[in-house]
């Protein structure tokens, strides 16, 4: 049997408040993600779902349980090793883009390579996945010269380019109509495909989670 | 809710950032209202000094080297009711009489002032009755000198004589100097007269006071003065004062007097100057029944045709107006000019007769004070009988040290005898039998052709018994002169000293000057701080503006608010700048006093200078605060409300790109920096001596270029700056917020071309101080004498009797001597706006035939070569170009210039027009004005021997010649110091501005690196999610810092690269200066340091803005 990709030990999430226990967001999760699955997660407004993606993808940290990714911990790595795992495993994608201004769609796609200084490579890679997500001829827009649904698919692009293992999306298709969600809905599980990476998707749609192999629902801090 | 209501909750809830804002328009406040009342306090301290220093005096009558009678202050009192006071003021030489061991203090160039008790009816209470042995002086002379009550004090001063001993026939014997010791019975404090000077400079002159009569006696003047105080409680202007010296004064007040001749035939007048002023000559001319007479020594007569040659020596010869009355002379009116009547004892002497040549020898008196010999041949047209002389002989005037002495060989006089000829047995058997009888006769139009000289032109004026006797000549004389020609005029002293202090330098603008640059920087500060306030609460204009408001409306809301922030920051920067004046002052009492060249200056503030310095801070903090109001408050709704503001990259296009004409911009940053290279060649290739002009405009050009194609640059790299990497990345958001980033820019690129130009104008006086064009001429030592010194210290008898051949070191030395007529200083070391500067008369040729004070291939003496411009106006050279620029405020040039009016010695004006200048910025004349001698002595004859000296020694001796001289003539009080110490005392007050401005420039460095930092913080803040987005995508805190450090690094790298380009290429032409030599190393420190300073402040605002983690910015949204 092979071992999960990502592996959730119960996962607890409290939140210091005016009273004495404090806000308990996150109960006992324990989550088992092999390689190549997409798992779309729901739940209403205020129940945490964006709490585990970001505990999920390292930018937060569970006040209990345990988190491995690839069999290894990632609870226990400093700031510094956290974002060599960000860079190099895991790929983000987030409901309100962060595009930089100051970058075009081509030079945005590629700042997660500046990281161990791209190549060429990474430089063609970036080229494709843009042709990828359908914008060749927008390469050298900026963002401010992009759509929305553009931008996003530039952020998903960019999530892309040093092949993580898994990429994580919140609300990907909070900010599009339903043909434009539905697109990126087939980008992603495109990329999925031909990228054989995991993917898990924070969202209030129904019908984006229901193109996923497991939705799970957060309902009082508790995966159901 | 009303509007304002808004604007006030809104300006409570955002205290917090109101309250930065407000620090910084308090700050800008204070330094603008602490700089005002600085002048206030330089003023108001001069105000004080000048009260202190002449109590209640109103006017003073000053003449100086001439003496009246002390009764005129007497006959004035009466006639105008006002005080009026004599005095005898002398300038001497202090001693302190230590009575063991300890070494002498001698202290020069102090005041004497002979008083009695009537002099402290001007203090504010009645100070000590002084004895004949006792001495009262001021605070400032008991401590330089070291002495208390009851100590004993010698005074030395030059023995005063009413003849001038520059003049010919004076006598050049007996003490030149005299002293007195005094037992010290009071100190007396400044407030009770004991700064008291008549001269318009705050410094505090050394002064002794003694008993009036002492020194009347000691100088052999009694009953004499040669001041009159006014003042008191019934003061007249003095005008009135004038008016009334003509109702009251006596021919006998000016040393003239009616001498009765011949059992009361005749009258004949005479001066105890001997020689008598023009002034004289003129108002007899018409005088019926009278004639001149001008009396003078030869060197020889001798017969010109005779075989062998005949002659006598030392003759004295009258020269007689013409008249037609033989009891007034025995010239006749048709006697002509080249005719001469002689005496029997000299035709037989030369075996001459009627109608045969002789010829006098004679010494002409130069403008110089030296003699030329010349003569002239004369036909003798009679001779007269020895018994007919006796008359003559009466007439004669009297000359001390000759018509006194025994015998011919003991005559003492200035001018030059020839030993074995003044004892020739003849001639002095003809002294024994006939004393100073005249040998022969020429018509006073010959003979005044001949000895006429700056003293005068006649010794007597006879006059025919008339009615009226003595009286009757008197009486009609008075009324035709003035006795303002004799130098009895008074002036307004008190209105003069209050204006040369209200017209002193402005040290408020000097301190906004220094300060400018703290008060920029403080309030772009404040623009800064309440801009990043704006943005923080675009939201909520958006919301305003989603709701209906206007944009105006909103602008009103902000206006409200940096109204109430510009009124509370004006009004506690005023109170706050109270405490920056007092810092100042402290600041000048202590490391900054030769700013004020030593002066005491107190803290003062008038509410009026207050009152404006409020309503200035608030004008330009309000102003500041409107102006980043109208930029923050232009966006729509949209743009606000979502957060998004279009990428500085696609924004803010201009016209011009639109047009495809972008390359303007650029080319006309391009011209300007050719222009100011072009400035700056031309004033190289010139040797331009003034280049402050070149150096504003070509520095000026070259900043605004240089920040204009950093604009570019900061566009370019917000477009594209080459390959993507973490630096450029870096590079990019450095021309996102192109405003802020040429804010901070350019206020680095100004405090750096400041403080770097500033720097490098140190200059090194004793480098090149012994070329002959520098600022020393070429002299290793200056000397002034508190004593004048008679004789030209580099001739033989000059050195004999100084005893300067004793020291074989001195006699390779060579002594330029100069005359001084004191006046108000108008050097950088006296705070006052100098009224009457002092008068150099020199001989330009001693400085032209050296090279001194002149560039290779420029004749700058060459104006004094003449000895009058345009009529009398006489020329005039500046000592340096400082004094013309700031001490005179006054133009030079043989077109241009201006012309300075003088009181000659006579009461009389006459101008001195400013031809040139020294050109150099320092010199050892600094504050005075240079005259030829020639023009020195025909207006201020009294004025005899030579103060000033300046004194060529071989070059490493020059400490033990300056020892042997100080030496030897140290009894008339001669101070020497070397010429390039002379100058660093000048150049301390400049240094010392640069001092300060450094420290105050350097204030606003720090100020303005502050700024850097609260721009990094902003860009952090508004960009958070930016730079969290590179944290979640795997960049590491030292990546993120890098990208913030490169972005705000090229900020930092291109104000400095534009200031240290501007300056160097602006302070190019001055480098080439003699004696420039910039501290590099100190420059290249102070580079080093600003660059390393704002990179902390850059790391230390990265770290702080990066202190927290990045991520919880993404994980909100």
């Amino acid at each position: 049997m092979t071992s999960p990709l990502l592996e959730l030990k119960h996962i607890g999430k409290t939140y210091p408040a005016p009273d004495a226990g404090g806000l308990q967001v996150l109960k006992d999760i324990t989550l088992q993600v092999n390689a190549g699955e997409t798992i779309a997660i729901v739940g209403p407004s205020g129940s945490g779902k964006s709490t585990l993606l970001n505990i999920m993808g390292t930018l937060d940290v569970p006040s209990t349980g345990s988190l491995t990714l690839d069999g290894q911990s990632l609870i226990t790595l400093t700031h510094a090793e956290k974002a060599v795992i960000r860079n190099e495993k895991i790929g983000l994608v987030f409901q309100m883009h962060h595009l930089l201004k100051q970058c075009n769609a081509l030079e945005n796609v590629l700042v997660p390579t500046l990281v161990n200084r791209h190549s060429d490579g990474a430089r063609h890679r970036a080229r494709a996945l843009l042709e990828q997500v359908g914008l060749a001829t927008r390469l050298n827009h900026r963002p401010g010269q992009l759509s929305v649904g553009e931008q996003l698919r530039v952020a998903v692009a960019r999530a892309l380019i040093n092949r993580p293992c898994l990429l994580l999306a919140d609300e990907p298709t909070g900010s599009l109509d339903r043909s434009g969600a539905d697109r990126l809905a087939d980008l992603l599980l495109m990329m999925n495909k031909q990228e054989a990476m995991t993917l898990i998707v924070v969202t209030h749609s129904r019908s984006l989670a229901k193109r996923m192999d497991r939705v799970y629902e957060l309902i009082d801090g508790q995966l159901v | 809710m009303t509007f304002f209501r808004l604007s006030f909750r809104s300006a409570v809830f955002y205290r917090r950032a109101h309250g930065m804002v407000l620090a910084g328009a308090m700050l800008a406040g204070a330094v603008l209202v602490g700089a005002m009342l600085v002048g206030d306090s330089v003023k108001f301290s001069l105000m004080n000094s000048a009260l202190l220093r002449l109590g209640r005096i109103q006017c003073a009558l000053e003449s100086r080297g001439r003496f009246f009678e002390e009764d005129l202050a007497i006959r004035l009192e009466q006639e105008t009711g006002t005080q009026v006071v004599p005095a005898l003021l002398l300038r001497g030489i202090a001693l302190n009489q230590k009575k063991t061991g300890d070494e002498p203090r001698q202290i020069n160039a102090i005041q004497i002032v002979g008083i009695d008790d009537r002099f402290w009816r001007f203090a504010i209470d009645q100070g000590p009755t002084l004895a004949d042995d006792g001495v009262a002086i001021n605070e400032k002379l008991a401590a330089e000198l070291q002495v208390k009550r009851g100590d004993l004090l010698s005074i030395r001063f030059s023995k005063p004589s009413l003849m001038s001993k520059d003049a010919p026939l004076s006598s050049r014997g007996g003490e030149d100097t005299l002293r007195g010791t005094f037992s010290v019975t009071d100190i007396i404090p400044d407030a009770r007269l004991g700064r008291f000077s008549l001269a318009a400079n705050q410094r505090i002159p050394n002064t002794a006071f003694v008993s009036l009569k002492w020194l009347q006696q000691a100088a052999g003047l009694t009953q004499q003065a040669n001041v009159l105080l006014a003042g008191g409680g019934t003061s007249q202007s003095a005008e009135s004062l004038n008016q009334a010296i003509r109702k009251v004064w006596r021919i006998e007040d000016v040393g003239l007097a009616i001498k009765t001749l011949e059992g009361g035939r005749l009258f004949q007048l005479e001066s105890n100057r001997i020689f008598m002023d023009p002034a004289i000559g003129a108002v007899v001319s018409d005088f019926e029944k009278s004639v001149g007479a001008l009396t003078y020594l030869v060197n020889s007569i001798s017969r010109v045709d005779g075989t062998p040659v005949r002659e006598t020596p030392y003759s004295f010869v009258i020269a007689l107006a013409p008249s037609s009355d033989p009891a007034l002379g025995a010239v006749p009116p048709e006697m002509a000019d080249d005719e001469i009547i002689v005496n029997r004892w000299l035709a037989d002497c030369l075996a001459a007769g009627c109608g045969d040549s002789i010829r006098l020898s004679y010494f002409e008196f130069t403008p110089w004070n030296s003699f030329v010999e010349k003569s002239r041949t004369f036909k003798i047209r009679r001779i007269i009988e020895m018994g007919d002389m006796t008359g003559e002989r009466e007439r004669g005037p009297h000359f001390p040290g000759l018509t006194d002495a025994g015998k011919c060989a003991e005559w003492d006089i200035g001018m030059p005898l020839l030993k074995d000829k003044v004892g020739d047995p003849a001639n002095e058997a003809y002294w024994n039998d006939y004393r100073a009888t005249p040998k022969a006769m020429v018509t006073l139009k010959a003979g005044q052709a001949m000895w006429a000289n700056h003293f005068g032109n006649l010794t007597a004026i006879r006059f025919r018994a008339n009615e009226d006797g003595a009286e009757g000549i008197t009486e009609a004389l008075r009324p035709r002169m003035d006795p303002a020609d004799f130098g009895l005029a008074f002036l307004p002293t008190r209105e003069t000293a209050l204006k040369a202090a209200g017209e002193a330098m402005d040290f408020g603008q000097l301190f906004l000057g220094m300060s400018l640059f703290l008060i920029v920087a403080s309030l772009m500060l404040t623009g800064l701080l309440f801009a990043f306030g704006i943005q923080q609460r675009s939201q909520e204009t958006g919301l305003l503006l989603a709701v209906g408001y206007r944009t105006h409306q909103v602008r009103r809301l902000f206006i409200h608010e940096s109204t109430l922030i510009a009124v509370a920051g004006s009004l506690a920067g005023a109170w706050l700048g109270t405490l920056y004046t007092r810092a100042m002052i402290w600041g000048l009492q202590h490391g900054w006093q030769g700013a004020v060249a030593h002066a005491e200056i107190r803290y003062h503030a008038s509410w009026m200078t207050i009152g404006t310095g409020i309503l200035l801070s608030f004008v330009f903090a309000w102003g500041t605060l409107i102006l980043t109001i109208r930029r923050q408050t232009g966006k729509s709704a949209h743009e606000l409300l979502s957060g998004e503001e279009a990428s500085a990259t696609t924004q803010q296009v201009s016209p011009l790109s639109w047009r495809g004409l972008g390359w303007i911009p650029r080319f006309a940053w391009i011209a300007g920096i050719m222009a100011a290279l072009g400035l700056i060649a031309y004033a190289t290739v010139n040797g331009m001596q003034n280049i402050a002009p070149v150096f504003f405009a070509s520095g000026s050009l070259l900043l605004i270029s240089f920040l204009g194609l950093g604009r570019e640059l900061l566009i370019h790299l917000g477009r594209n700056c080459g390959p993507l990497t973490i630096l450029t990345l870096g590079f990019r958001n450095a021309g996102r917020r192109r405003s802020r980033s040429l804010t901070v820019t350019a206020l680095l690129a100004c405090g750096c071309f400041l403080i770097l130009a500033v720097s490098s104008m140190q200059e090194d006086i004793a480098g090149g101080a012994s070329r002959r064009d520098s600022g020393t001429g070429g002299f290793a030592l200056f000397g002034e004498s508190t004593l004048p010194i008679q004789e030209n210290l580099n001739s033989a008898e000059g050195r004999r009797k100084f005893r300067l051949d004793q020291i074989p070191e001195l006699n390779s030395v060579r002594i330029v001597c100069m005359k001084v007529r004191d006046g108000d200083d108008a050097s950088c070391l006296n705070l006052n706006r100098a009224q009457t500067p002092p008068l150099i008369g020199v001989d330009p040729n001693e400085f032209e035939k050296r090279g001194a004070f002149q560039p290779i291939d420029e004749r700058v003496w060459a104006p004094l070569m003449a000895a009058s411009v345009h009529g009398d106006t006489v020329p005039g050279l500046v000592g340096d170009s400082n004094t013309a620029q700031w001490g005179l405020q006054k133009k030079v040039g043989q077109e241009q210039g201006d012309t300075l009016t003088f009181r000659d010695e006579w009461g009389g004006t006459f101008k001195v027009k400013l031809l040139g200048t020294l050109p150099m910025r320092l010199s050892v004349f600094q504050g005075a004005i240079l005259i030829p001698a020639s023009s020195f002595s025909a207006h201020y004859p009294s004025e005899n021997g030579y103060r000033m000296f300046l004194i060529d020694t071989p070059p490493g001796d020059e400490r033990r010649i300056q020892d042997a001289l100080s030496l030897k003539l140290g009894k008339w009080g001669v101070n020497l110091t070397s010429t390039v110490e002379r100058l660093k005392t000048f150049y301390e007050v400049e240094s010392t501005y640069m001092a300060m401005f450094l420290v105050l420039g350097g204030l606003g460095m720090l100020l303005g690196s502050a700024g850097m930092a609260v721009v990094v913080l902003r860009n952090i803040q508004e960009r958070r999610d930016e730079l969290a987005l590179l944290t979640a995508i795997g960049y590491s805190d030292q990546q993120v810092r890098r990208i913030v450090v490169a972005e705000h690094g090229v900020l930092l790298s291109l104000g400095l690269a534009a200031g240290i380009t501007a300056s160097l290429a602006a302070i190019w032409p001055s480098l080439q200066a003699p004696g420039i030599t910039p501290h590099w190393l100190s420059m290249i420190l102070f580079i080093g340091g600003l660059a390393l300073l704002q990179l902390l402040w850059i790391l230390f605002a990265t770290r702080v803005a990066l202190s927290s983690s990045l991520l919880p910015s993404l994980r909100n949204q």
